[in-house]
Parts: C-alpha cells; structure tokens; sequence
C-alpha cells in the first residue's frame, strides 16, 4: 500500500483528531504564558424596541456588574439610529422592519450588508432566539445569514462533531488548505462564460464570492516550506481560561433561559476565541407579547411591563460583561462587547412614549478592544449615529482605515472612542 | 437600492483582462496542495471588487408587468419578445439533497444538511426566487464547509471506491462518467475530465484525495447553478433536462433524460413537447406539484403554523402533513384524468386527500378510481354545497388565518396576490397596526373589520383584501365551516371581488369565490405568471411580459387547463417554442 504524503492538508487534518489535538491544546494554553494574546473580537447583542431611559439602561448593568467591569463600561447618550433619524436629527420614520439595518451603514430601513463583512478573515458567528426571518446579522450582499436559533444546535455546531477540541487557529489552518479545492472553479467559470458569451456577467455573484473566499483562504507569502504550525491567516493559539467548548444548558423552556443559553454559548466563543464576531439578537420588533409591552400594556402601566422586560435581558447581558472582564484573564482587553437595539428611549419628559420614539437608542460597549476604546462612563454621543460607531469599529477590527465602499461605510466620520 | 446589473463581459477589454488573468493562473500552476507555494493573486474584474446585492421586493413593478401581461394577451396582437438571456439561479437545499444523493449515491436529508445550507429568502411563497437568493462570499464559504461533511459521508459509505478491481485511475473514470454527468448536468468532456484526474494524482490518490475532488465537484458553478433553457444556435439538452427534472418532477436527473440530454435529444418544440407530455403522465409529476403549489399556495407553511384550536382541534403532525398534500394530490388527481380545467379547479365539489381530513372536517369520502402516483390511502373527499374547488379546501382556508382566529386581509392579500397577481406591500409594523386596532366585538367580524379598516390610507389597500376575505368568512380559522364567527355573531359570507382593472364580482360565500375567480380575465394569466416564477426560478421582468402572455394565448388554444398552462409556459422559453 502506498504510504500517504504528509501534506500540510494531511498532517492537519490529522491534528484535528483525538491525542494530538489534546497535546497541541496543551501547547497552545502554554503559549499564553508567553504573551499570547486572542485576536481582536467583537461581541454585538441586540434586544428590540429600544429602551425605557438612558437611566434605566445604566442601571440594569450596572447592578449586575462588580466595579473592577463597571469601569470598563461605556453607556452611550444620545446616540440615534441611521436609517430612522436624518442627518438633520429629524425622524424619517419608526423603526419597524429596521432590524436588517441596524448593523449596516444604511440610511434606510432596507437590509444591508453588515458592517463588518467587508474585513478580511474575519469569522463570523450568528445566533438569535425568536428572530425569524428578520435577522439583524446581514451578509456582504445585504442577503439573510444562517443564524443558529436554538441553543443545543448551536453549541453542536460551533463546537460539536469533528471540531471537539479544536481551537481557532488549528480550524483556520484547516480552513486554509481549502483554497486548493477552489482552484479548479476557476477554469469552471471561464468555460461557463464562454458559453454564456455576452451575458457572462450573470455569475457575476458566483465570481464575486469565489475571489472574496480565495482572499479569505490565500496564505500568507513564504519562501519554501511552511511549517504546519506557523500561525495562519485568520487564526490564533490563544484560549482563555474559563474555555471549555461546553455549556450546560439545563432546561430551555422559557424564552429567558434560551436568552441565557446562548449567551452562555456566546462566552464559550468569545474565550475560546473561535469566533472574531459574534452577533446575538434577541427577538425582533414584531415579537409578540414583547413589543405589546410597548402599545396595550404600556399605555396602561406606564412602560414598567416593558421596563421589566428592556432590564431583564440588559441584565442577562450584564451577566456575560462581568464574566468576560473578570477573573485571572481579562477577555475585554482585546474585545468589546456592544449592547444595541433599534428602538429610542420611550421615556421622554416624565411620561412613558407607548409608540415608537426614534431618539437616543441604548448603547452600551464594554471593553478596550486592545486599546482602542478608551472613553468609559458616560460617553454624549448626541448627533452621532450607529454609523459613525460601526466605522470607528470597522477600522479598529481592519487595522486600519477599512475598505467599506462598497457597503456605504465610505464617507463616514469615525466615532471618537479612543 | 437596485441589484447591480454589470455588463463587464460586454466590455472586450475588461473581458480580455480576465481571460488573462486565468490564463496566469493556470499556467502560473496553483499547484493544488503544494505546502508553501504562493497561488497566484486571484484578481478578477474591477468592477467585481463590489459584490451584488440583493433586490428589495417591489410590489408595484410586479403589479405593472402584469398588466403589461394582460394588456398584450386582451389585445391578441402578436409581440415579439426582446433578445433571450441565459437563466441561472443558485441551487436550492431540495435540490442540493437531490444532487448529491443521486450523484454521489449517498442518503442525506434535509435535516442533515439545513444547519448549514445557505437560508433561503421567501418572496411571494417561492424560495428559490434569483433576485433574493444571490450567492455571497458567506454562502460559498458555507457551501465549502457543507461540501466537505457531504464528501466524508461520502467517503464512508463508498469505502471501497478505488478498489473496484482495476487500476485507482480507472475506477475513478468509471465513477466519473457514472456521477458527473449527475452533479453537473453536463457531459463530461475529455479536458475536465484529465484536470480532475491531475488533482487526484497531484493529492496523492488516496481517500483523501477523493474527498478533496468531491469537495471541488461540489463546489464548482455547473453544481451550484441551475441553468435553465439556455438559449444559443440550438437549446441545450442539458439545461432542458435540468429545468424538467426540477419544474416537473423535483428530482434529480433520471437515466433516462441523461441519455436524452447526452444525445442532445431535447431541441425542438416537438421533442421536448413530448418529454413534457411524458413527464406529466408520470407518477412523479406529484413530487413537482408538491413543491409548485406548496409555494404558490403557501401551503408549505402548515408545517410550522400554530394553531390553538377549541372543541379538540389537534393540528399534529399527521393532519399537518395530509394539509400540506392537499392542493397538490387535488390537481394531480384533476390533470392525470384530464379534467384540470381551471373551472374544475375552483368549483369542484370534492377535493382530493389523506382520510385524516375528512375525519377531522367531518366530510365523507370515497375511493379513488384512479389515484396511480397518490399517497397510499388518498381519497375523494366530498364537499358540501358551501364549499367548492380548491379556495374550500381547509389548507388554504387553514394558512391565511391567525392563529385563534380568522384573518379577512390576509385571506384577501393571498388571494389576490396567488389567483390575480395583484400585489400588496404589507405594512412593517403589520403587528402593530393589528394590535392597535380596536375592533367592535358587539359587531360581526366582517362588520368590525370594515369598520376598522376601511378608512383613510388603510382603505386604499383595504378595498381590495377585504372583498375576498369577507367571502371567506364561513370558514373558520381551522378550515372548518362556520356559521357564528370569532364574535360569536352569524356569518353573512357576502364578499366582493376587485380585480386591478377595475371589474368587481360579488358572491357569497368561499364556494362563490371559486366561481368569481373563473370569471376574471386575469386569473389564467395569473396561474402563467406563477407557473414562470417556478419555473424559471426569478420574478418576471418586463422583457418577460411578450413571453408569457404568448404561453398563456397557446395555452388558450389547447384549451386553457392548468397542465396547458404549465407546458406552455415551459415551452415558451426555448427558441422552439417561437
């Protein structure tokens, strides 16, 4: 029998397996001891409707949070949501149907591509609970991602099957030996376009998502051979101590236990760094009772149904801040965790709003996002939008100024954090 | 903002860049899995650094097409349609199931593949619709991910591949010549062929090796796309026998039509003609009637609807499945005995389906005569007089009501948007509106609805959904026929029927709609426009207008059943069809 070439391929897809995977998991906690650091990730969570004050919001994290995380908070005011107040801080409209705006830099309700998707060798999670088919999350086509709605499923599939024991760094060199198989598409394509002569162009998206994904693949250049265990394009060694690639997700028959599961399995990515963005949304804002708490209910108890609600997830969220910045590694140093939603705050000169105010969405960002955010406390972002913060953190994640022309990210300031 | 429509390839220049540019590629070797060599950089187009996006629903073009529709088909002039152009659309999870299952002879379902299969949008009920289901770089990275777990079920239950006796070399053309032509739909042809066995030497010819090629197998255009009546100096077998499979049959490619294709057999009116006729005769004409009307009827949704029913109505997983059948085992029944008439389908007085139905909807049943191709057990299930045709059947009545309770415009907006093409943008805060809305209990449901509804900007929309829901009243939100509504008041079903043009039908009742509904000029077209969406797997465009109303006036004159309707419209697209 003819021996098997150990490619780089070969050899990885073997380390994926079994005891190697345990001795080099070994290794790679070792290399912490060394200066290893996670790659820069950030964490986006969404709850619907908005918030009942700028006040409230504070209050229901800061509760929760002990006072070493609570410095490390930033609570911003007066920030506004792109596609329903103008440049001139007028409302253009409610916020209905804006959830596939909210991570974009859109001026207008329709879905688009998420700010983010433009950056290379990004890895990209997504998970929701009661979103349905309005999910915030978009891709690099403004086009519907695949998010993972129920807790088991997700944790199988972010850290189940063949990839137990893996971290990101070993995934992402697997990943990296894929740009081969591609190659031959490449001749695919150019037959096909020969045959479809002058309306070759209709595989435009097919070309589009070929070049993108061999850039996301290429490795970087080298003379000779590459040792299988240098780093690759896209992953690192590091793993935080509280990774443990599981969750208990005990039961799961309230929608607040689900909530928690996943954002349980949100931590689980975050220190195990096997996601660099990680977006959770949290029902949307037709989801019903929820936005009720808003309209019947809250005409009558003036939005403490709703308050209850808003403070209850913000604490569950608060819940994963604290464990993300506590303990012997601090996971925020080169993360940030944003809290959004796309709603204003319904509390507005001593009444509560029972329709839809657009003004002040909460926002609040926890982490240095390795030293890029250092405005903590409260930070006035009055006539500052979600677009001037998804650029400032577009740029951050690209190193640099991010090519986001083509998803409307050009002409956009930065919002000042650092 | 509009979906990028690029002409690059019309610009010779930028063409000649890229052929050069893939000429750099493959002659500069990217050397398949070779550790440390640089591939070349894969630039493409300039004007490819944006990817497309993908198009927003727009209810009012689709409404100016069809009466472009209308008003070519009412004027009988004959048009002449603008310069074809080659369809292509991204693969659906049914029919990647079907690929690989047949090509690469393994067993996946849905479930096994839907966590990671690209989600698919929904427009108007279709799921496979090309301007909302764009390929992104995130899908085909996901679709690499998908293929590599589909090439290690692969492997696994193919262990002995390479060992078929012969050379590894010639058990991999065997395999080749048996299971390309499978996944791509195309003759394999002598230099595809040698490239694919270089990458199975250049990975060392082991398994993994074979799971490499499969992955590239999978990952590649002729896989993913579905090319459909390909139009060129003669239409394409190929593309002929992939749009049959699909539209027809929902399957995967036959021996059968791959001989035909192979042959180029499929080229002229009258061949594919009869393969159509062929097709439709077949038992598995079921399978495409369950994924066409499942869409165009929205029926599909029954699987996932929520139902509280009083008095021990249970909609569980058997009713579910026997609800969702229901339109398709009735058509399937109507056009094997030739009696698909549209006015059989709207006023017959049975309908055609599991015996579940009838036990939870307290109608009676007989045997089929005839039901070659139905689930075992499918009967005749028999109608009273206030239910008539395929608008009485409990699934439709079922999938456009709430949840405890009927919904008037709802029923009215799937009416029109399924039977007359008259589409309505649904207010985004739909949840709201409804749950602001106070309606008069004291009234009758139609009385506090109107009362509700019928004023200011509301009442613009409003007077067109509301006619046909109103009609629909006596049936309630489970689809069994009432006579007190959701108010406990009496039923008085008067309805009004509005079509865009401006002709208004009265009736009574969910059996008079079927009747109004025949009466319409727009409703056979309508059933044209739907059968092209399904079939061509896009929205119609204007350039497509000539070309339907064209279908539908065969159609007409071969009789104008719903299989006329389809055929035609299949046939309409091929350059025999001219």
């Amino acid at each position: 029998m003819k021996t098997q070439r150990v490619s780089r391929r070969n050899f990885l897809r073997f380390v994926s397996h079994g005891l190697v995977a345990g001795a080099l998991s070994r290794t790679f906690l070792a290399t912490k001891a060394f200066g290893a650091e996670g790659r820069l990730k950030l964490l986006l969570l969404t709850t619907p409707n908005g918030h009942f004050s700028s006040e409230a919001t504070r209050e229901a994290f800061t509760q929760v949070l002990s006072p070493s995380v609570a410095q490390q908070a930033s609570f911003l005011e007066g920030l506004d949501f792109a596609a329903t107040i103008n440049e001139s801080g007028q409302g253009v409209g409610d916020w209905h149907g804006g959830e596939s705006a909210l991570l974009s830099f859109n001026e207008q309700k329709f879905s688009g591509p998420s700010f983010y998707t433009s950056i290379p060798n990004l890895q990209k999670t997504y998970l929701d609970i009661g979103v349905g088919d309005r999910v915030y999350a978009r891709d690099s086509s403004g086009g519907q991602v695949n998010s993972l709605n129920d807790p088991a499923l997700a944790l199988q599939a972010t850290f189940g099957g063949n990839a137990l024991g893996l971290n990101s760094y070993q995934s992402a060199a697997i990943r990296s030996g894929k740009m081969h198989v591609l190659d031959p598409c490449l001749d695919d394509i150019r037959r096909l376009r020969r045959e479809l002569g002058s309306d070759g162009a209709i595989f435009d998206d097919y070309l589009y998502a070929l070049q993108q994904v061999y850039r996301k693949y290429q490795p970087r250049p080298t003379a000779g051979e590459v040792s299988p265990l240098n780093p690759v394009e896209g992953g690192s060694p590091f793993e935080a101590p509280g990774c443990t690639k599981s969750v208990n997700l005990g039961s799961l028959e309230s929608l607040e236990a689900r909530h928690e599961a996943m954002l349980d399995i949100a931590y689980q990515l975050m220190v195990c760094d096997a996601s660099q963005v990680v977006v959770l949304s949290f029902l949307n804002n037709n989801s019903d009772p929820q936005h009720q708490y808003i309209h019947g209910d809250g005409s009558n108890d003036g939005g403490a149904k709703f308050r209850d609600f808003v403070s209850s997830a913000q604490s569950r969220i608060a819940g994963l801040a604290e464990k993300l910045g506590s303990g012997p590694y601090n996971v925020l140093d080169r993360s940030a965790l944003i809290y959004m939603s796309e709603g204003g705050a319904h509390f507005i000169n001593g009444r509560f709003d029972n329709g839809h105010p657009q003004k002040n969405i909460p926002c609040a960002i926890f982490g240095q996002l390795g030293g890029a955010i250092a405005q903590k406390g409260i930070v006035n972002a009055t006539g500052q939008t979600n677009r001037n913060l998804w650029r400032y953190l577009a740029d951050v994640m690209a190193g640099g100024q991010a090519d986001l022309g083509q998803i409307g990210g050009d002409g956009v300031t930065p919002m000042g954090l650092g | 903002m509009q979906r990028h429509q690029r002409k690059a390839s019309r610009n010779p220049i930028v063409f000649a860049c890229w052929n050069l540019v893939l000429a750099s590629l493959f002659i500069g070797g990217c050397t398949p899995y070779n550790v440390g060599v640089q591939p070349a950089n894969p630039q493409v187009l300039p004007e490819l650094e944006q990817g497309p996006v993908v198009a927003s629903f727009d209810a009012g073009k689709q409404n100016q097409i069809f009466q472009d529709v209308m008003a070519k088909v009412e004027s009988g002039a004959s048009c002449q349609a603008p310069e074809r152009s080659p369809q292509v659309r991204f693969i659906t999870i049914e029919e990647y199931r079907n690929t690989i299952n047949a090509g690469l002879q393994i067993q996946m379902s849905l479930d096994d593949l839907k966590s990671q299969f690209p989600v698919a949008t929904t427009v108007l009920g279709y799921r496979h619709l090309r301007q909302f289901n764009i390929l992104s770089p995130e899908k085909l990275e996901a679709m690499v991910q998908l293929n590599e777990n589909v090439a290690k079920r692969f492997l696994e239950q193919h262990p002995q591949l390479l060992n078929c006796g012969q050379t590894k070399d010639q058990c991999l053309s065997d395999w080749f010549d048996e299971s390309v032509p499978k996944l791509w739909r195309q003759n394999l042809d002598l230099s595809t062929k040698e490239s694919l066995h270089t990458l199975f030497t250049s990975l060392g010819q082991e398994q993994d090796a074979l799971q490499a090629l499969v992955e590239r197998l999978l990952a590649a255009p002729q896989f993913l796309y579905r090319k459909s009546f390909f139009p060129g100096s003669s239409t394409d077998s190929w593309s002929v026998a992939t749009s049959l499979s699909d539209s027809l049959w929902a399957g995967a490619i036959t021996k059968d039509l791959i001989d035909k294709a192979s042959r180029g057999d499929l080229k002229n009116r009258e061949s594919i003609a009869l393969e159509v006729e062929q097709m439709m005769a077949d038992e598995r004409f079921y399978e495409g009637l369950l994924r066409f009307v499942g869409q165009w009827l929205q029926v599909e949704q029954i699987r996932r609807k929520e139902i509280s029913g009083e008095n021990g109505f249970q909609l569980n997983d058997e009713l579910r499945e026997a609800l969702v059948k229901e339109a398709s085992s009735f058509l399937y029944f109507l056009a094997a005995r030739g009696e698909d008439s549209l006015q059989s389908i709207f006023t017959a007085d049975f309908t055609v389906g599991d015996p579940v139905i009838a036990q939870t909807y307290g109608l009676s049943e007989e045997d089929l005569s005839a039901a070659f191709g139905l689930p075992h057990n499918t009967k005749k299930i028999l109608f009273p007089e206030n239910r008539r045709g395929i608008l009485s059947q409990p699934s439709f009545a079922l999938v456009s009501s709430n949840q405890t309770k009927t919904n008037p415009a709802l029923r009215g907006k799937r009416v029109l948007e399924s039977f007359l093409c008259h589409n309505l943008e649904t207010p985004e805060n739909i949840a709201d509106v409804v749950a602001n809305t106070q309606f008069d209990r004291n009234l009758s449901v139609i009385d506090a609805f109107d009362q509700a509804t019928n004023v200011g900007s509301c009442g613009e929309c409003h007077k067109f959904v509301n006619g046909p829901g109103f009609g629909m009243e006596d049936m309630a939100f489970t689809g069994h026929m009432q006579q007190l509504d959701d108010h406990d008041k009496a039923v008085f079903p008067e309805g009004e029927l509005w079509t865009a043009s401006g002709q208004k039908f009265n009736f009574t009742g969910v059996a008079g709609l079927g009747q109004a509904l025949t009466e319409t000029k727009e409703l056979g077209v309508c059933i044209a426009v739907q059968s092209f969406r399904m079939v061509y797997g896009r929205l119609e465009e204007p350039s497509d207008s000539c070309d339907i109303a064209k279908a539908y006036q065969r159609a007409q004159s071969k009789g104008g059943s719903f299989s006329d309707i389809l055929t035609e419209i299949i046939l309409e697209k091929t350059q025999a069809g001219q």
